[in-house]
C-alpha cells in the first residue's frame, strides 16, 4: 500500500514539531507539507492533494473550518485542536476524529487508523460535510464570509456585502470587492446575517440595508431597489412589506 | 423583635416616664384642690399609673401578633377593641383593689365612683396612644430589616458581578501552552523546562489574586511579563513587547488582573491574526488624581476579526465603573494600522467597597 500522503496546518511551530515527531515514527505515513495558516493550507491541498490532513481550528486570517469551505474536494480531515469542550461538543456527535492538545502519540495512531479504514473505502467522507452543517448551525451571526476566486482567498467583511443572489445550488456574493460564488444556501446567509442588516427582498435576492440607494415602484405589485453601485433588483410582494418593516 | 420597652435604657425610661408623670400631676392636682388628702392622692395617683404601666407592657403582644403585613385590617381593629375594654377593665379593677387595700377612707370610695367614667376614657386613650407608638415602632423595625437586606444583597450581587468580571486563565491559552511544553520536552528540554515555570508562576499568581482586590502597577505587571513570555516562546519573533512605566506609578494600587485581558486581546487581535511581527506597548504615566495606562498594539488591517471585540473590553469598564463608581475610564483608539486602549486608575481607593 502506498504512503499516506499527510499534511500538517498549524500556526505554531512547537505544535507542528510534536505532531511531525509523533507521524515520524508510523511507517504508513508521508508527510508532504507543513503550512502556518489557512490561506497557504487551501494552495497545499489544491497542490499536494493530500490523502489526509491534521488541522488546527484557531488560526491568523481564517479558521480551519473556513478554510474547509474554500476546498472542493476535501481530503480525511483529523482537528488537532485546543478547543474548549463546549466547542467541541458541536462535531463530538459527527465521529470524526479530532485531537485535543496536548494529546499523546497513542491517540495520533488511533486516529490514523481510522483514516487507514477511509481511505480504503476512498468514499467521499459524509462525516465531514455533517460536521461542517452542525458548525454552521453553531456558528451564530457573521461578521465575516472567506471566499476564494482562482487562487486569491479573501476575507470579506459583511458589512461590505451588497446583496447576495441565489443560483441552483450555490450563492453569488455581490461585495465591494467584486463578486464571488459560495457553496451555501440562501437561507444559510438569511440565518446568520445580522436581519436587521440584511433582508430577504425577493426570492432570489438578501439586501444589505446600507447599500440602498432608491426604491422605485415599477408596476402595482412589483418594485425594484437601485443599490449604490447601480444594481437594480427586483422586489417581490412580500419582500417589499419585509423591507419596508426593516426601514420604518 | 425585640420588646421596645426593654430594648434599651433610654426607650425604657421613656416608657415609665408617661404613666409616672399622670399619675403624679392628678396627685398633685387632687391635693391641691383638696379633693383628696395628699397621702391619699398619692397612693391613689401612684397606684393606678403603675398598673397602667405594667399592663401596657403587655399590649405589645397584642400588636406583635395582629402584624398588619399578615392579618387583615378587620380583624386588627376588632382584636384591637376587645383587647382595650379587657385592658381597661383589668386596669381598673386591680387598681381598685390594691388602692382600696392601702386606703381607708370612705370619702375615697365616693371620689372613685365619681372618676369612673374619666378614668374608663383615659385607660382607653392610652391603650390607643400606646399601640399607635408601638405600631410606629414595629414599622420602623421592619424598614430598617428590609434596608439591611436590601444593603446585603447588593453587596452580594457587586461581589458576584467581580468575581464574574474578573478574567479567568483562558482554557484555550493553557492547552495550547501545554501542547508547546509537550512538544519542547522532547526538543529542547531547557526552554520546556523554563516554560512550566513561568506557567506555575502566571497560574498561581491568577488563582490566588482571585482574593484580594488591588495590587501595585509592579506585581501586576510581574504577571504580565509571564504571560507575555510564555506567548514568547509559542509566537517567537511574531511577538515584541516593551513596558514603559514612570517611576511613580510602579506602586500605584490597581484591580488585580484588569491589564490581563488588554494583553489577551492584543495578542488575539494582533498576533493571532497576523503572520507578521506585533508589537505590543505599555505605557504608565502620572496625571493629576490618577494614572494613565495605555496598551498599544499594532494590527492588520486587513484582517477581520471572527467575532467582534468588545466583551473583554466591556468587562474591564463594568468593574472599573463598580469599584471606583465613573463609567468614563476606559478608552479605545483605532488608527490605520494601531488600536490602543486607555485606562484612567484613579488616586482614591476609599470609594473601593471593602471586603467583609
Amino acid at each position: 500500500m502506498n504512503k499516506i500522503k499527510t499534511l500538517i496546518i498549524d500556526d505554531e511551530s512547537l505544535a507542528r514539531d510534536l505532531l511531525r515527531h509523533y507521524l515520524s515514527k508510523d511507517e504508513r505515513v508521508e508527510i508532504v507539507g507543513e503550512c502556518s495558516n489557512g490561506f497557504e493550507g487551501v494552495l497545499a491541498i489544491q497542490e499536494q492533494n493530500p490523502d489526509l490532513v491534521f488541522l488546527d481550528i484557531q488560526m491568523p486570517k481564517i479558521t480551519g473550518f473556513e478554510m474547509l469551505e474554500l476546498v472542493s474536494n476535501p481530503p480525511v480531515i483529523i482537528f488537532s485542536t485546543a478547543y474548549d469542550q463546549y466547542a467541541i461538543r458541536a462535531f463530538e456527535a459527527n465521529a470524526i476524529d479530532y485531537l485535543l492538545k496536548p494529546y499523546p502519540s497513542e491517540r495520533v495512531t488511533a486516529a490514523l487508523n481510522k483514516a487507514v479504514e477511509k481511505l480504503k473505502t476512498k468514499s467521499i467522507d459524509p462525516e465531514i460535510n455533517k460536521l461542517i452543517k452542525t458548525h454552521d448551525e453553531e456558528s451564530g451571526i457573521l461578521n465575516r464570509i472567506v471566499v476564494k476566486s482562482g487562487r486569491k482567498i479573501q476575507v470579506i467583511p459583511v458589512e461590505s456585502i451588497q446583496y447576495i443572489e441565489s443560483q441552483d445550488d450555490f450563492v453569488m456574493i455581490y461585495c465591494n470587492e467584486g463578486h464571488f460564488m459560495k457553496q451555501k444556501t440562501m437561507k444559510f446567509f438569511e440565518e446568520h446575517l445580522d436581519a436587521n442588516q440584511f433582508v430577504r427582498i425577493h426570492r432570489s435576492y438578501l439586501l444589505n440595508l446600507s447599500h440602498i440607494s432608491e426604491i422605485q415602484q415599477y408596476e402595482k405589485e412589483s418594485w425594484i431597489v437601485l443599490t449604490k453601485q447601480g444594481a437594480k433588483l427586483k422586489v417581490s410582494k412580500a419582500g417589499y412589506s419585509n423591507l419596508k418593516e426593516k426601514l420604518k | 423583635m425585640e420588646h421596645p420597652v426593654t430594648a434599651n435604657k433610654i426607650s425604657g425610661l421613656i416608657y415609665w416616664f408617661f404613666p409616672i408623670a399622670i399619675g403624679i400631676t392628678q396627685a398633685v392636682f387632687n391635693s391641691y384642690f383638696q379633693i383628696l388628702p395628699v397621702s391619699v392622692a398619692f397612693i391613689d395617683g401612684l397606684t393606678y399609673s403603675l398598673v397602667l404601666g405594667i399592663l401596657g407592657v403587655a399590649i405589645w403582644y397584642v400588636v406583635r401578633y395582629n402584624d398588619p403585613e399578615k392579618s387583615a385590617v378587620i380583624q386588627i381593629i376588632a382584636s384591637h377593641i376587645a383587647a382595650a375594654l379587657v385592658f381597661t377593665s383589668i386596669w381598673m379593677l386591680s387598681s381598685a383593689i390594691i388602692a382600696k387595700t392601702l386606703i381607708n377612707d370612705s370619702l375615697y370610695d365616693l371620689y372613685l365612683k365619681n372618676i369612673l367614667t374619666e378614668r374608663i376614657f383615659g385607660g382607653l386613650l392610652f391603650y390607643a396612644l400606646l399601640v399607635s407608638l408601638y405600631y410606629t415602632y414595629v414599622y420602623r423595625q421592619h424598614n430598617l430589616e428590609r434596608q439591611l437586606k436590601e444593603a446585603e444583597w447588593q453587596n452580594q450581587i457587586r461581589k458576584t458581578q467581580l468575581s464574574a468580571l474578573k478574567s479567568q486563565i483562558n482554557p484555550h491559552f493553557l492547552f495550547n501552552t501545554l501542547n508547546s511544553i509537550a512538544s519542547l520536552t522532547l526538543t529542547n528540554p531547557e526552554k520546556a523546562h523554563g516554560m512550566v515555570i513561568a506557567l506555575s508562576d502566571f497560574m498561581r499568581y491568577s488563582l490566588r489574586k482571585q482574593q484580594d482586590d488591588m495590587v501595585t502597577l509592579e506585581v501586576e505587571l510581574r504577571n504580565i511579563g509571564l504571560y507575555l513570555q510564555i506567548e514568547k516562546i509559542r509566537f517567537g519573533d511574531n511577538l515584541l513587547y516593551r513596558f514603559e512605566v514612570e517611576e511613580e506609578c510602579n506602586h500605584h494600587l490597581i484591580p488585580n488582573l484588569i491589564l490581563q485581558p488588554l494583553f489577551e486581546n492584543s495578542i488575539k487581535y494582533g498576533v493571532y491574526e497576523t503572520s507578521k511581527p506585533v508589537e505590543v506597548i505599555l505605557k504608565a504615566n502620572k496625571i493629576p488624581d490618577a494614572m494613565e495606562i495605555k496598551v498599544i498594539n499594532d494590527f492588520d488591517p486587513e484582517s477581520v476579526p471572527l467575532k467582534g471585540e468588545g466583551v473583554g473590553l466591556a468587562n474591564i469598564n463594568d468593574r472599573l465603573l463598580l469599584l471606583y463608581g465613573s463609567s468614563r475610564l476606559l478608552t479605545i483608539e483605532r488608527a490605520e494600522t494601531r488600536f490602543s486602549v486607555t485606562l484612567v486608575i484613579p488616586d482614591v481607593t476609599d470609594k473601593i467597597p471593602q471586603r467583609n
